[in-house]
């Protein structure tokens, strides 16, 4: 079964305008010996529809990806990056190699930047520059 | 006492096919006289339902738009079985379909009314 995160990770790998980054799309975590620039996308929050006599098939999924760098510049540039990727992505094929879902679209919700320098838990100085994603996506309903 | 949750509520009629979301019945209604007259007691206005036409109330749906909906003023039985097995049914006109609303990032939906006519039988 494919996952949204990883139809989405299958999506942006390799994208040329990530540059380096596209060859470091990660999910879930990021090794503390990464190197920057790199993609983090997060597990997603998911709902499912349903009708009189069924579930729909169809999921609404909340989903964080991370643009990673070691500059704030550079981290709000790959965030962009992702943006034109990814805001307002129609119907459609989301995924490759073999592993695809059907995506209904792709809307960007909110977008933000973190700063690591000011953040008394962390050793990174590095930037994390978020956008926070909707995707509507395909899923097979059960048959009860 | 009983009570239930909406959901597997199912419709028929003619060709009718898709997701439904909402099922609404209008209550049925009497078209009571007003007989009130000047010896009525106590200023109370009086009413009759004494041979009073009555009108069932019409079925609204909401549905997922991608379905089957038959033409508007097809005529047909609609019969709703609700959760428990029990049904509620009449000859209906589909007075109204067709359109649909498609709010951004909201999934497409349509509604539909039936207008019943003659007696509805409740299962």
């Amino acid at each position: 079964m494919t996952t949204l995160a990883d139809a989405l990770q299958l999506y942006l790998s390799g994208q040329p305008s990530l540059g380096a980054a596209g060859a470091r799309v990660l999910q879930d975590t990021l090794d503390q010996d990464t190197p920057l620039p790199a993609v983090l996308i997060r597990a997603p929050d998911e709902t499912g529809g349903h009708h009189q006599t069924a579930a729909d098939g169809l999921v609404e999924a909340r989903i964080q990806v991370d643009a990673w760098a070691a500059t704030k510049t550079d981290a709000a540039r790959l965030q962009n990056e992702l943006r034109k990727l990814l805001d307002g992505k129609p119907r459609g094929t989301l995924g490759g190699s073999g592993q695809t879902i059907e995506i209904e679209g792709i809307h960007v919700e909110n977008r933000y930047l973190h700063d690591h320098a000011g953040d008394e838990a962390s050793d990174s100085n590095d930037f994390q520059a978020i956008l926070e994603l909707t995707i509507w996506y395909r899923e097979s309903v059960p048959d009860l | 006492m009983a009570n239930y949750i909406a959901t597997g509520i199912t419709v028929s009629f003619g060709t009718l096919s898709g997701e439904i979301l909402d099922v609404d019945r209008a209550n049925d209604e009497v078209e009571a006289q007003d007989v009130t007259h000047q010896t009525s007691s106590n200023e109370w206005r009086e009413h009759s339902a004494t041979n009073a036409l009555k009108q069932a109330g019409a079925f609204t749906l909401l549905a997922h738009w991608g379905g089957t909906i038959p033409a508007v003023g097809t005529t047909d039985t609609i019969t709703v079985t609700m959760p428990d097995g029990g049904s509620e049914s009449a000859t209906a006109i589909l007075q109204s379909a067709g359109g649909f609303s498609g709010k951004l990032g909201q999934k497409i939906t349509t509604e539909m009314t039936f207008l019943n006519t003659g007696a509805p039988t409740h299962a």
